[in-house]
Parts: structure tokens; sequence; C-alpha cells
């Protein structure tokens, strides 16, 4: 059986889907805890060799939730929606809320949908999670706009940059990452149909495994926890290939980490086994 | 400790001029300059060079940074690259290989204008020469790098395009190369780049699953495929005859399926990309068709590998089952190699009993086997084995012989006549596959009765030698009673529904795998419904199916369903809920179906409507067609584009009626600022066509035009043409 398909540019979620973001369990604000340690501020690039991009449709919920988790375990992490637009649930399935990548900010989305219904965006989970979503970083960005190599530095939260606080971390500054996660496997169809058309101009190895994640918000915090396992397992598997370089003897017998990472990825899955993953090797 | 310190002060620093060139790209050169003795120093810390390669393999991919200026960059980099090259950790030589594949074209290109310089080339050489040698015995992390080299290399030195129109100024390919360059030699340059393609497309032949390598090939090709004409067929060759599932299939390891699935997907993306790019080109085609056969080898693969040491093919593995089944009768010694003639022997008649009425050799040995001793699986294995390959003469004539054996019993028994109560039907005798197993296995010790009856079915009665004249009938009433097979009881509506799921699913599994009819002959009123097996064909059967066929059938078991007060839902429901998920899973390619089949349920709503007019007792089904219609637009409307113009009116315009929520439906799209062109479009298009709902449709029209001010424009043109009055303009004399 063929898969639904539309000609919406890939990564664009059903809208029938969106209109079942089941409210959230507790009513408390999603808000996540302080991360031990410093809040935002990315571990030491010698505890966290890879750097990672979580990627979904719009640039709201799964990867918004794994760059969350991520960021506040200190991994550089970066996000992106390959969607043709951010499309949010809105007073029925005709009539979503659209916005703009990269013009509208999680800032603005939330005070305006506030306004609007607060009732309702309450109720569907919006109004916390782009509550959520506002202290990462600033706006949704489109994975096809994206400049790779473009150093990013002071990205994040307006408000609270003035302040000199960082609330988490949404920088990479040589603008490249190793691994691209994505959450649903039109996403990892856009992203490595993307690179291809890009042509690969840096020249670049990345990893691009994508996880199949439902787009709900519990879903996204399963997936989330996946996904951290997942980029602690890459990353202690390259910090270990890394230390072996550095102590043994150095002879090309040992593996990269790139060469792991199906091994790894395997491994992850039988743990994880409902959620689909699947991986490929390309450039950028 | 003291060395740490200083490292890490050098570290530091390094760091600070590195967030200043982040922050302004065009202190790069001053930068480069002034650190790059620091950072490729061979007698430094491991920590510098580590530093350092990243340092360079950022800076030679940065957007930020113009080709020239990386040129001249490149220029004074390149004899360090060099060392650097010599380094053993493959952290730092990915960052030297990826660099060194940025800084190939530049240097290929300076070379063009600068044909003197020979040193530079020379070194360029050395660094090629060097990358390509770990190519094949790196670590693998350093082997996806050279990769990514070798593509480059490919890329340059192959003709690029020869069209001026299409050539990209900054790309660098042979075809920049001046004629009698003294340095670069064009055809020892292309010979080598299809050297070196040659060796990238070996990983498609040779049969392993290295799959880091295998998926950084298929992302690196398609560059390759779409700027050099001159290697895009043997690449595309390559591609369209690879498939990995059948490598992966063998294996059963949850790593190796997981590989294979990536593989797969990743070479499906590709092809997707090259058929995008190609379309219209004379690839696209083959490539689709590619893609087709590796969906379909994908859906084998994910149901057979679990499995995939059970499933056989009946006719090619007969034999070998035949040979495992009888090596264990072998060790049993009581096998013959070359098993003789078939001989039918009678037996003498000690005793009737089932036995003897069916043995059928006169191997002592065989027919003293027991084969309640074999599995009921094996024992299937074994029938099913012999039924094909069973000579049909022989078997005529086994049936007559044992045929007439009992038509001999029955005269004996009857003229026996002794006066006991007609007996209860053979308990053995309700399979029918009994009959035929003695006969083709002449060369088989199995008792038939014994191989198709359920084990436990049997062990009631596991005394073989019961006698038949108990089961035999004496009075010709008896006869007819003891032929009849037993009934089976009816299917609850339950299980009718169970069974009715499992056909459906099957029906439509195989009609997702036929491909669309290429070209549909247009017969007219000659045209036979469901005459081919094709997918219209179906789909035209279960339309009808849950329109008219079933009616009748859900009738009589919603009649029983209630008797039993059980839940029942109808056939023609559930036929209905399938059609529409099989419409719904891909409308675009689907339309046609939908078409179809909502025609029938709008024909057959009037049937009803008729039949319940002349039958004043009978009362109608309830009327279908609307409620699908409107299914169907709630499941597409999510997913309508402003691309889907013409599928979406003409589905509008093949459809008998067009129910009152499918134009609120319609009225939404209108008010999505993104689809709101699609929406009026449809709107106009039935006015001007479907009369019949015109005033509807100008009555949701003029409402937008009186409340929706984003799309009063639109609104109004509508309403120009078909009320002017609204608009405040004088009526047209006609419309």
């Amino acid at each position: 059986m063929s898969k639904p398909r539309s000609t919406t540019p890939p990564g664009d979620p059903p809208l029938s889907v969106l209109s079942l973001y089941p409210p959230p369990r507790t009513t408390k604000s999603r808000t996540p805890p302080p991360p031990p340690g410093i809040p935002g501020r990315q571990g030491s690039p010698d505890d966290f060799p890879l750097k990672f991009c979580t990627v979904c449709a719009n640039n709201q919920n799964r990867s918004m939730e794994a760059h969350l988790v991520l960021s506040q375990a200190g991994f550089p992490v970066i996000s992106f929606g390959t969607g043709s637009a951010v499309r949010l649930p809105g007073p029925s399935i005709d009539k979503p809320n659209i916005y703009a990548f990269n013009a509208t900010s999680y800032d603005e989305m939330y005070t305006e949908l506030k306004a609007r219904d607060i009732r309702l965006y309450s109720a569907n989970g919006l109004l916390s999670m782009l509550d959520r979503n506002r202290k990462i970083k600033k706006s949704p960005e489109r994975w096809q706009d994206w400049s790779v190599g473009v150093p990013r530095v002071g990205a994040g939260p307006v408000e609270k940059r003035g302040e000199g606080e960082k609330t988490y971390s949404d920088e990479i500054e040589s603008g490249v990452v190793d691994v691209v996660i994505t959450c649903e496997e039109r996403c990892w169809d856009a992203v490595v149909d993307d690179l291809i058309a890009r042509g690969s101009p840096l020249n670049r190895l990345v990893h691009v495994i994508n996880i199949d994640i439902k787009d709900n918000h519990e879903e996204a915090a399963v997936g989330g926890k996946g996904i951290l396992e997942l980029a602690k397992m890459l990353t202690a598997a390259a910090k270990e290939e890394r230390d072996k370089a550095a102590d043994e003897a150095r002879d090309f017998d040992r593996s990269s980490v790139d060469g792991r990472v199906p091994e790894i990825l395997a491994e992850w899955q039988e743990r994880h086994p409902t959620l689909p993953v699947l991986w490929t090797a390309s450039y950028f | 400790m003291a060395d740490g310190d200083v490292l890490r002060t050098k570290l530091e620093h390094l760091n600070q001029a590195k967030k200043l060139v982040l922050q302004d790209p065009n202190f790069y050169p001053d930068i480069l300059k002034g650190i790059l003795p620091i950072i490729v120093a061979s007698d430094g810390a491991i920590e510098l060079r580590r530093w350092g390669s990243e340092f360079l393999a950022d800076t030679f991919s940065s957007p930020r940074i113009t080709p020239q200026t990386k040129q001249e960059l490149a220029l004074t980099c390149l004899e360090h690259l060099l060392t650097l090259l010599n380094e053993l950790e493959t952290g730092i030589l990915k960052n030297v290989i990826q660099c060194s594949s940025s800084i190939y074209p530049l240097i290929f290109r300076y070379i063009c204008h600068n044909k003197s310089e020979t040193a530079v080339w020379q070194q360029m050489i050395a660094v090629k020469a060097k990358v390509l040698s770990m190519l094949d015995k790196g670590a693998e992390g350093v082997r996806l790098g050279c990769i990514k080299f070798v593509q480059r290399i490919i890329l340059v030195q192959t003709p690029g395009a020869s069209d001026p129109r299409l050539v990209d100024k900054s790309e660098v390919s042979l075809t920049i190369v001046p004629l009698n360059h003294p340095i670069l030699n064009i055809h020892a340059l292309e010979a080598e780049a299809h050297g070196l393609l040659d060796r990238l497309l070996n990983v498609f032949q040779d049969g392993k699953l290295d799959a880091p390598i295998i998926t950084a090939i298929l992302n690196s090709l398609p560059a390759l495929v779409k700027g050099r004409a001159a290697i895009s067929n043997k690449i595309l060759n390559v591609l369209m005859s690879y498939n990995p599932l059948p490598i992966a299939a063998k294996s059963m390891v949850f790593k190796d399926r997981f590989v294979a699935r990536s593989l797969e997907k990743t070479l499906r993306t590709v092809l997707n990309h090259l058929a995008r790019a190609s379309s219209g080109g004379p690839h696209a085609g083959k490539i689709q068709q590619h893609i087709q056969r590796l969906l379909q080898s994908k859906s084998e693969f994910s149901i057979e590998v679990p499995k995939s040491n059970k499933r056989v093919l009946p006719g090619s593995d007969v034999d070998s089952v035949k040979r495992t089944k009888y090596t264990r009768a072998d060790a049993e010694g009581e096998y013959t190699p070359t098993p003789p003639p078939p001989t039918i022997q009678v037996q003498p008649s000690n005793g009737t009993t089932y036995k003897t009425l069916f043995t059928l050799t006169g191997d002592q040995a065989l027919s003293n086997f027991d084969v309640s001793q074999l599995s009921l699986e094996m024992a299937t294995q074994i029938t099913l084995a012999t039924m094909y390959s069973v000579d049909s003469s022989a078997l005529e004539s086994a049936i007559a012989t044992v045929r007439q054996r009992f038509a001999s019993l029955v005269q004996a028994a009857a003229t026996a006549a002794n006066a006991r109560p007609p007996p209860p039907p053979p308990p053995q005798l309700d399979d029918d596959d009994d009959d035929y197993v003695p006969a083709g296995g002449e060369d088989l010790p199995e008792e038939p009765s014994r191989i198709s009856t359920d084990a436990a079915a049997y062990s009631e009665d596991s005394d073989d030698s019961y006698e038949v004249r108990d089961l035999v009938p004496t009075t010709a009433k008896g006869k007819v009673a003891a032929m009849e097979m037993v009934k089976m009881p009816d299917l609850s509506p339950a299980q009718i529904q169970e069974a009715c799921e499992g056909t459906l699913d099957r029906m439509f599994e195989t009609i997702t795998t036929l491909d669309k009819p290429v070209k549909k002959e247009r017969a007219g009123l000659n045209r036979l419904a469901a005459a081919n097996w094709d997918r219209d064909g179906w789909i035209t059967i279960l339309s009808r199916l849950s329109t008219r066929g079933l009616s009748g059938i859900d009738a009589e078991i919603t009649a029983k369903a209630k008797e039993d007060r059980m839940h029942y839902e109808a056939l023609s429901a559930q036929v209905r809920q399938k059609l529409y998920m099989y419409v719904i899973g891909d409308f675009r390619t689907r339309m046609d179906a939908a078409i179809a089949w909502l025609n029938e349920e709008w024909y057959n709503d009037r049937l009803q409507e008729i039949s319940a007019g002349s039958d004043g007792d009978k009362t109608p089904l309830e009327p279908q067609y609307a409620k699908w219609m409107a299914k169907i637009m709630d499941g597409i409307f999510p997913y309508l584009e402003t691309t889907d113009r013409n599928i979406f009116l003409r589905f509008l315009s093949e459809l008998p009626t067009i129910p009152p929520p499918v134009l609120a439906n319609i009225r939404g799209l209108c008010l999505d600022p993104e689809r709101s062109n699609l929406g009026f479009l449809a709107f106009q298009y039935l006015c001007m066509l479907k009369p019949p709902i015109r005033n509807d449709v100008l009555g949701i029209v003029e409402e937008l035009w009186n409340n929706h001010n984003d799309v009063k424009t639109a609104a109004r043109k509508l309403l120009v043409k078909f009320r002017p009055h609204v608009v405040g303009l004088p009526p047209k004399e006609s419309v």
C-alpha cells in the first residue's frame, strides 16, 4: 500500500494529524525544569565531538522537543522544518493557522494565538508548545533555506540574550553538523533529496537518520528521549574512537565512528522497536 | 604540565582567531597565513594539528569565502596538506581529504590558466595519489571522504555541458582546459576519471553490504548523472540493475535488514531525484520502472524475510521435499531408491478394514508403516508433493480399484443382510482428498485417512483395523446417508465478517501491485466492465459488490445477527470502507477509481429509490452516494493543493450530483489563503457547468463576498458574471 501522496512539498504533515494534537496530560506548563549544570551552555567540544540537527515538518513539535532535550544535555544542536510553511492546527480542520518559516517568530505566534482563542489553544497544547519553543530559539527555520556552513553564533531567543543569559543552545559556530535526525520519513526524503540537489559543495560527510515519530505531544516526548539516547550512543562511540586514536599505536586498523553508525543504529533500533529508523551517509 | 599550559594557551589564541574570522570572513587570508605554520607543524602537538585540519576543512568549505580567495589560499596550503596527509589519525585525515576535495577544482582551474605552474600541479597530483591510495584501505571515515574526493575528480576530469547557454561559469570541468595545454592532457585525465568511476561503481556488483560506502556513493552519483552527459548512461545502467534487497534478504541478522532497508530507500530516493531531474528525458520511464521494481521487491522482502526459508515454490521444490521425507523413511530401512513401477495388488482379504480397502501396494513393510508417526505438517507436505507429481492414469486406475473393492464390499454386506440399524456416517470420509492419496502414493506408505485428518480428531479411533462392515450401509436408504458429506456449520456473522475482511485485504493488496493499464481502449458502448483482471476491473467488481452484490446477503445476515442479538457490520459497508481507504491512500492517481465507484453508488441509490417506489412495503436501503462523496471530500481536502486543479475539477465534473456538505468544503478552500484560487475555480466551474447547483454555489459565494474581505475580489468576479445585482451592477440580459 503506498502511503498518501501529496504534492505539498515533502514534510508537510497532513492537517488531520495536526488537528489531533491531544491536550497534554498535565496542565502545568511544559517548560522543562532547568537542566543540570549551566543552562544553555553547550558542553565542551571534547565531551561532544558530534554536532546534531533535528528536523521535522514544522520545526514546532518533534524537532523542537528533540532540540530541547539535546541542548539540555549539552549537545550542540540546531533544528529545522521541511514543510512549505508552518502549519498549526486551527479552530477546524480546514482552517489551519499558517505562518511563514523564518519570518514569524514563536513569540509572535504565541501572542497571536493566545489573543485569538486562549481556551482552544491551551486545550490543544499549542500555547505551551510555542511557549517552550520561544525559549529555545527565535523562529521556526526551513531546512531548504539553511545556508550550510554559515556560522551560527548568537542565535536563540532574543529577549533572553539581552540579559546576557541563554536559555538553551542554538549555536553551531562552524555552521555544519555531523548528524541530521529527521522525525518523519517524508522529512528524511526531503533532506536527502535537498542534499543531492545542493550538489554537496562543502564536501563534508553527514549522516542523515530518520526516526519515525507520530506528530503529537506524547510521541514527541517519547521520540525526544529516543533521540537523546541515540545521540549519546553515537557520541560515546565517537569519543571511544578518538580516545583509541589518542592512546594506541596509530594504524589504520581502528575504525572511525562513521563506520560504526549502522551498527549503533541497529542496536538502538532493537531497543526502540516502535520508532522505525532509516539512515544514509550523504554530504553537505 | 607546563607543556599542557602552553598548549592550552595556544589553542585559546587559535580559538580567538577563529572567532574573528567567523565574524568577518575578510580576515581569512591574513589569519590563515599567520597560523598556518603553527597548525601544521609535524613536530607540534597533535591537538594543534587536529584543530588545524578542522579549521582548514571549514575554511575551504565556507560559503562565505569567494572562490577567488579560496584559490589563493589553496595555493599556500597545498604543500601543508600533503604533509598532513601523512598523519594517521582518522579525524585529521577526514578533514584534510575534505579540504583536498574542495581545492582540487580550484587548483585545476588555476593550472588551466597558468600553464607553467608545473610545481603546483605536481603537488596536487601527489595529494591526489595519496588520497586515492586510501580509497580502498583507509578507515571507514577516511574512505567516505575519499569517495567524495573521487566524485570531485570525476566531475573535474570529464567534459561539462557543451551548450554555452548551460555552462555555469564557476564550474570546473575538462571543457575549460585549453587545447594543447602543456601539463594537462585531456585524454589521460578523462581516462583516469573513467577508471575512478568504475572503481566507485564496482561496489554495486561485488555483492557486499558495506552500507556507509554504498550510500555515500549513491548520494554522490546524481551530481555526475546530471552534470556529465558522457557518463550518465553508464551510471544509470548500473543503478538500474542494482537491488540491495536480495543480498540482504539472505541474512537474518537484524542489522543487515536495517542496512538493506536503508540502502534500498537511499537508492530509491536517488532514483526519484534523477527521474524528476530527467523528466521527459529518455531515461525517466526506465527509472520509474526500476523504482516500481524496488518497491515490489521491498514488499516481498519485508514479508518474506522473517520466514524466507519456509516459502518455497511448490513446483521447484517438490523433489527436495520428497527427498528429505524419503531419507527419513530410508533411515528406517524401508525405502528403495528406485520404486518399482506401480503395480496394484489386491490384498488378500483377511478381515475388511479401511486399511485393506485402501492399501494398493504389495510391499508389506510399506503397508505396515504407521504414518501417524509423521507430523501433520510433514504428512501434508508429502501429500501435496505427491499430488503435484502424480501420474493421472495411475491415479484413475487406483481409484477404479478402490471403487471396485468398495462396491463389492457393499454388495457383500447387502447380501449378508443383517438387521443392524443404519450406521452413522463414516467420520473419516469427510475429507475429499482421501481418494487421491493412495493412488498417487503407490510408492508411498501412507494410509489416506490418516494423512489428512487432524491428529486430535483421529486419536479417538486410532485403531485402524475396525471393521468396514460397521460402516457399510445395509439398505439403499442408509447408503445415501452414508455418502453424505459432513455439512460444515454455517459461519457465524462474526466469522463472515472476519473472512470478508481478509479477502478484501488480499484483493486490495493485489490491486495496488497491479500496474495501471498503459492505454485504455475506448470501446464505447461495447465496453464490458471488468473484462480484464486489471486494476480497473477489480475496482468495478468491488464497487458493484458493495452497491448491489452484497445487499441481498447483507439483508440475510443482518436478520440472523439480529436474532442472535449480535452486532453485525454489513459486508457492503466493509467493502465501502476499504474502497474509501484505497482512494484516500493516493487520491491523485486513484481518482478514476473514486469516480467509478461513486457513480455506481449514485446509480444504485436511484435503483433503490425506484424499486422502493414501485414496491410499497420494501424499505429502501440507506442512500450511500452523498455519504461517501462527502467522506472522500473530507479525506482529500487537507491534501489538496493549487496544483491539483485538473484532477479536482475533473472529479467534480464527472460526478452526478454535488451534495451540500461538499460545497461547504469548497468554501473552506476559498478561505485558505494558499488554496483560495482552487476553491473559486471549482465554484466557477460548477456555476458554468452544473446548473442544478448553481444557485447553491452562488449563495455561498455571495455570503463570502459579504463577510470575508480577503476573498472579496475573487468572489466579486463570479458574482459579476452570474449575479451582477449583488455587486451593484445592472443585471445582464441572460446568464
